[in-house]
Formats: C-alpha cells, structure tokens, sequence
C-alpha cells in the first residue's frame, strides 16, 4: 500500500500572507495553476496559493508520495517538498482538469528554478 | 501515466484574455466604460474556437490501442456471460441505442430494484480524468470490471468469470491476439484493458453543432446559434460546461435537495465536496432524459428551472452557482441549442459483435 504522506510532507495551510521564503509560487486561479510546471530540486519547496474564490483539494498520487491536503479554501497556502528524484503531477480532487507537473531532480543538480 | 491532451485547458486559460483585450479595445472605441463590472462577451470566432473537436481520443502509454484489444473489448462489453445470472452485459445498463444510458431515473439491478444514481452516458470518456459520479475510480481500466463484480449490479465473481471465459475457445483466441506477449492472458487485468480500449473507441460522432463549429455556417438553425450565446453568456452554462466535452470533469454542488447521497465529499475525505457530483457531459442530453445524477428531473424545461434560483444554498454551494434569469423565449433558444449536441439519427446506435463461442 501507497504510504500517506500528509504528516511528512513538510505541509502548511496558512493564510496567505506572502512574506517570507524561497519557495516556488503557484497560483490557483480559476480552476487552473499558473504556471502549470515547475522543476525543483530534492528538498526544495513548493507553495500552492489558492487564489480562487473556490475550495480546491491538493492531491498527489506517486509511488514516493500519496498527499491529500483536505479542504483548501481561497486564501490559503499548500506546501509541497518532495523527497525523492521524479515527475509529479498535482492534481485538484474538485476539479481533476486542473494539472501541476512537477519535475525534481536530484539535490545540486540545475533545477532552473 | 496516461497521455493527456492539455490543450483545451490551455486555450480556455489564454483566450478569455484575449476575448477581453478585443472585447475592452472595441468597446473604448465606442465609448463604453468596463467598470460596470458586467463581463464584456468574446467574439463568436472566439468561443466557437473554445469547443473545437480533437481530432482522435489519446490512449494511456501502458494500454495502448490495437483493433484486436478493443474487438476483444468489444465483445466483452455486449456479451451476457460477464454478468452471474449471464443475462446482463455492461450494454444492458449502456445501451448504445440510447445514447449509452438506460433511460430509467436511477439505474436497475437484474431483479429490478432501483440503484442509486442515474446510469451515465459512456460518450468521450477517452479525455475523462476521473470515472462514476463520485469520481472515485482514476481510470477506464480501474472503472471497467467494478460493475461486473458488484451485487446489484452484474454481480459475477472474478475468479469465476476468469474460468468461465478459459472454457469459451473464441475468448481464448481473441485474448491471445489482443495480448499476444502473455502467456496466460485472460486476467482480470487484461479484460479491464480491453474493455477500457473499446471504451475510448465511443467517440460522439459530429453533431450539427461541431458541424457548425466546424464552419458550415447553415448546420444549426438561427435560435441555436442565439442559445449558443446564452449558453456562453448570461445562462451561465459554460462556466462548468464549456468545453468541446460540454464539461471540465469538476465536481460541484448545484443546490440539489439532498436524498442522502454526498457524492465527492466522502470520496476525497473533504466536507466542502460534499453533495457535489462531476458535471455531466451535455453532448446527446436532448436523448438523455430524466437529469441530474439521480434523475430526478423529466425536462431540461425543469432543470434550468432550477438554475434559475430553485437550488438550496448551503455552505457546500459552488461558488459558480448563481441563479440566472431568462425569458421564456431564451429557455427556448438555450434547449435549442442543447439539441444540436444530439447524435444524428442514422449515426446513432452500434452495430452488435458476434459473440466468441
Ligand atoms: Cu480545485
């Protein structure tokens, strides 16, 4: 069985205040992201900000990350690391359609972001 | 990881903008003020470009289409020894002549007691992300044997079926040319992948409106092509509607009466997706009667009544719920296009395989 990963995968939902760190920003709005791929590196962070004026559900279904980050309502923030070398796709359990692809490469290696 | 063809969501990111650039460009020069807040509307060129056809279904890289997979799923899909009583296939419940539905309210087991939601249309689902109203199954393959082993529905164990078809040789032959790399292939993996190709094979034939879309200008006539607008605009229709599929495969809670069904919210564990349901697609909904995941509407006269500001509110709304206002002339014009989407007559219905003996 697929481990859930909700408690390890480093995840925040916070109001949305900007501020702060070197995560990567991606916005959600109208029921798509923007910009819909990024590539990091191991260890790096993504932040998810719901700028929708509708509920969204962070989801990813990988062999190395099973997340669920239950009710995202507008204004707030999803954070994503991701432990292990891979392409992802972060999806939306309202609106499947909606389609993050996420490339990480090993630590160190150019991850253009 | 199944292909997907991202365009359309693209497109209906991009051209909004655009439509806004020309529609805010035109009306300056007419002296007209955006501020009103009132969404200025696309050209026609620009939303027909929205619901362009693609040109052929895409296959997941791990099932990918042969014609032997997808007779051999064929086959499958028609023949009654799927079923444990061998007197139901998966086209007793879809039935191809009936725009792949049942035309009952809700479903009905092989003994006849309703089940709980409305038998839905198998049209275009080769662009589906996510299978049954509640979107539980992530896949065709996932999706295609679940009915086969449930009780009240086709009601066969799997292990059972498997040996039922080892002793059919036709079925023997068949799965061995659909899967000629394995050495045992009648698994419940292989039928799962065959039904799934023959499955993303059910491809709307070209309505008048693709026609339409498509450039011939006389395709759909005048009250049509005003339904359209509405459709677009004051009807509200495409903001979950709107794309060649006549859905964006989202989930959303319309303000139906709650009959003790929760849909999406149970699925994904999240209580701002209770009640609500995937949107339906919209193509041959005029053959599609009654409506709604439950079939609770005889009309679309009464569904779009009830867009009309007869849904409850709730917390679980969705935020693209708003009751809209039309004449009765405009209702008119909105299901006249809707019939436009219909299948033409003698396009419609499948020709039955022979059954493998
Ligand atoms: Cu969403």
């Amino acid at each position: 069985m697929t481990r859930i990963w909700g408690a390890l995968a480093a995840v925040v939902l916070l109001a949305a205040c900007g501020g702060e760190d070197a995560a990567v920003q991606v916005s959600q709005k109208n029921k798509s992201f923007n910009p819909n791929q990024v590539k990091i590196a191991v260890g790096e962070t993504i932040a998810l900000s719901n700028d929708d004026k509708r509920t969204h559900n962070i989801r990813v279904f990988h062999p190395e990350m099973n997340f669920n980050s239950g009710s995202q309502d507008p204004g707030e923030v999803v954070r994503l690391t991701f432990d292990a070398p891979g392409t992802y796709y972060v999806t939306c359990g309202i609106h499947p359609q909606m389609e993050l692809k996420v490339t990480v490469t090993e630590k160190g290696s150019p991850s253009g972001s | 990881m199944a292909s997907r063809i991202s365009l359309p969501a693209r497109l209906s990111t991009v051209l909004p903008i655009l439509g806004l650039a020309v529609v805010a460009a035109a009306s300056a020069a007419l002296g007209w003020g955006l501020a009103s807040g009132v969404q200025p509307e696309p050209s026609l060129a620009e939303l027909k470009q929205r619901y362009v056809r693609p040109a052929a279904p895409p296959f997941p890289a791990d099932n990918s289409y042969t014609p032997a997979k997808a007779e051999l799923g064929k086959q499958l899909f028609f023949d009654p020894r799927l079923s444990g009583n061998n007197d139901i296939s998966c086209a007793g419940c879809h039935n191809p002549d009936l725009a792949w539905e049942d035309g009952r309210p809700v479903a009905q087991s092989p003994t006849g007691e309703p089940r709980r939601r409305h038998t839905p249309t198998l049209w275009n689902l080769a662009w589906a992300r996510t299978f049954f109203w509640d979107g539980r199954s992530p896949s065709l393959e996932d999706q295609a044997t679940r009915p086969v082993i449930t009780q009240g529905e086709m009601n066969q164990p799997m292990d059972s079926l498997l040996d039922e078809l080892r002793a059919i040789p036709g079925y023997r032959n068949g799965f061995a040319d659909a899967f000629p790399r394995a050495d045992k292939p009648i698994t419940e993996a292989n039928m799962a992948k065959a039904i799934a190709t023959y499955e993303r094979t059910i491809v709307q034939p070209i309505t008048p409106f693709d026609a339409w879309v498509a450039g011939d200008r006389d395709a759909i006539p005048a009250d049509a092509k005003r339904g359209f607008r509405l459709f677009n605009g004051k009807a509200q229709c495409a903001n979950c509607h709107g794309s060649w599929r006549f859905t964006r495969g989202a989930y959303h809670d319309i303000g139906l009466k709650n009959q003790g069904d929760l849909g999406r919210g149970p699925v994904l564990d999240v209580a701002a997706a209770n009640n609500a349901f995937k949107t339906p697609t919209l193509r041959d909904i005029t053959r599609r009667a009654p409506y709604m995941h439950d079939g609770r509407f005889k009309t679309l006269e009464e569904v779009i009544q009830h867009y009309e500001g007869r849904f409850v509110r709730r917390d679980t709304l969705s935020a693209d719920m708003q009751a809209i206002d039309l004449t009765p002339a405009e209702t008119d014009q909105l299901i006249a296009f809707l019939k436009t989407l219909e299948t033409p007559e003698a396009l419609q219905g499948v020709t039955r395989p022979e059954l493998p003996e």
